[in-house]
């Protein structure tokens, strides 16, 4: 029994062999090119044979199409048979679990460093000075984020999370529409926590883990953060570690 | 060299020695022949007795039965006649037709069966014409029973082109209105014309008590349909073109062809006409003995 969910995706092994296809072309030529290959001949007994044809003719078109449509059938059912189908089970597909898809695991630091102001430089820069400007490390955590959204590839997914001494999952179920999820990105704010990042990242390393399986090719994790107050080395420790080997 | 067909073919004649075309039935003749007239005229056979009336002549007087009798009778006799048969040959475009492996057209065939009959009724001394049809009728000329005749018979059908569309109906009607003799009438034909047409045609014959003889000439090809490849048939006589894959389309073909010989040869029966279906690879001779085989028992025909 195929469990709710759960969706088949025919794939082509060798997705170029459909152009035998093209062979399809073959009996429709010969069929027109048939009609126009016909011996000559003088005919007195033309009020038999027009009887006659009176008799076949609807049988005899009829048959003839059904061949024509028999033959291409064939050759076509021939070149997806070459193609190499491969019918794969899929889970929520139509979210864009696609061929050759990602699971991005965006996580977004909410720390209370976050709200800090930085100065950065405003434009593209190409050789002119410009003035610095003020902004919150929040904003610009959210432009990244949703930079990494909008250039991903089609059948990407995501996941959202934020972090500060703990991990807040978003999105618990990993979502297509990128629309949605830079609206989420954009309600992401920091609170008055402190950044505590080796539990956060055992967390993270059990997420990873948890979607290891999914039907995706790959699980990509972003961490979007400051990292301010992150005691690297705490991450030697050996929990810490060992989650991140695996 | 003369290419043209030779109507005289004598192995094809040579098999029409021991065959004689008679009128058994009673046809009206000019020269004395073997055929019986209505008649009474000189001749050797005794027909009847009938009674004087004034105004006979006495030498017609039988003698011997006054003496016996005390009343005049007169003798009479059964005049003989010949046979005067026409030859009525298609000449329409259709005619000109031949299949791939046919020697000959249905015309050249056609004429070679008239140049047959024609030499068959002036061996037994009967007078013979013979006349073409198409859209019109071109008239017979006077029936004759000199052997010349057949050169002359020869001649006509060699200068004779097929062309034009058949009317049967019209062209047996003139000839019947122009004929009021009694004859026998040779029809050779495809019998290219609707139905209607050539069942008027033949009952006008009929209807001037003219003994009729239709020969329906065919190529092969046109009763078996036997080709192996896809056709473009444009038709004779102005007729529409076909195009047409043989295989699909024989069985249904044959289907229409034994239809359409069952509905004129029904109707030939009935209307007491000799009718058979001659194909142009069939010998001549070979035809004309079956066609009197067959028809042995008739009256008007006799070996």
């Amino acid at each position: 029994m195929i469990p709710s969910g759960f969706l088949f995706a025919l794939t082509l092994a060798q997705p170029w062999l459909l152009l035998f296809g093209l062979a399809a072309l073959v009996p429709v030529l010969i069929h027109f090119l048939h009609r126009h290959q016909h011996r000559k001949l003088k005919w007195a007994a033309t009020r038999y044979l027009a009887l006659a044809m009176e008799k076949v003719w609807r049988r005899f078109s009829m048959i003839q199409l059904w061949l024509l449509l028999l033959r291409v059938t064939l050759l076509l059912l021939l070149s997806i048979c070459l193609a190499t189908p491969v019918l794969e089970r899929k889970e929520s597909w139509l979210e864009g679990s696609g061929p050759g898809s990602t699971l991005k695991i965006i996580a977004m630091d909410t720390s209370y460093s976050m709200l800090a102001r930085d100065s950065v430089q405003a434009g593209s820069g190409q050789g002119q000075d410009q003035a610095p400007t003020d902004q919150q490390r929040q904003d610009r955590a959210r432009q990244l984020a949703s930079q990494l959204v909008e250039q991903s590839g089609p059948g990407d997914a995501f996941l959202l999370v934020t972090f500060d001494d703990r991990l807040t999952p978003v999105l618990t179920a990993p979502q297509a529409s990128r629309d949605a999820v830079i609206d989420r990105i954009n309600l992401v704010s920091p609170g008055n926590r402190p950044n505590q990042l080796p539990p956060v990242l055992e967390a993270l390393g059990e997420l990873v883990e948890n979607h290891l399986s999914s039907p995706y090719d790959q699980v990509e994790l972003h961490l979007v953060s400051d990292f301010a107050g992150a005691n690297w080395s705490s991450l030697q420790e050996e929990p810490t570690r060992s989650a991140w080997k695996s | 060299m003369d290419s043209s067909p030779n109507f005289l073919d004598p192995q094809a004649l040579s098999e029409l020695k021991d065959l004689r075309l008679r009128a058994a039935a009673i046809v009206d003749g000019l020269v004395s022949g073997m055929h019986r007239s209505p008649y009474q005229g000189h001749s050797v056979e005794f027909s009847q007795h009938r009674e004087y009336v004034a105004g006979d002549e006495i030498r017609h007087v039988d003698w011997k039965v006054f003496a016996r009798t005390d009343k005049i009778h007169l003798k009479q006799y059964e005049d003989e006649t010949n046979l005067c048969c026409t030859l009525l040959v298609d000449q329409s475009e259709s005619m000109g037709f031949a299949g791939p492996d046919a020697p000959w057209n249905k015309f050249e065939f056609g004429s070679c069966l008239a140049v047959a009959f024609a030499w068959l009724v002036l061996n037994q001394r009967d007078a013979v014409s013979i006349g073409t049809f198409a859209d019109t009728l071109v008239p017979p000329a006077r029936p004759t029973d000199q052997r010349e005749a057949i050169d002359k018979i020869v001649n006509r059908l060699k200068s004779a082109t097929p062309r034009g569309s058949t009317r049967f109906a019209d062209c047996l009607n003139a000839f019947a209105v122009e004929n009021s003799r009694r004859q026998v009438v040779v029809l050779i034909s495809d019998c290219f014309d609707e139905f209607d047409s050539v069942a008027r045609g033949l009952e006008a014959l009929r209807r001037r008590d003219h003994q009729v003889i239709l020969l329906q000439v065919l190529d092969r090809s046109e009763i078996d349909f036997d080709f192996g490849e896809a056709l473009e048939l444009s038709g004779m006589e102005s007729e529409p073109t076909f195009r047409v894959d043989p295989i699909a389309v024989q069985q249904a073909y044959r289907k229409v062809v034994e239809e359409k010989t069952a509905q004129l040869s029904t109707f030939c029966l009935n209307q007491q006409i000799l009718f058979e279906q001659v194909c142009t690879q069939s010998n001549v001779g070979s035809v004309i003995r079956k066609l009197m085989q067959r028809n042995s028992g008739r009256r008007w025909m006799s070996k």
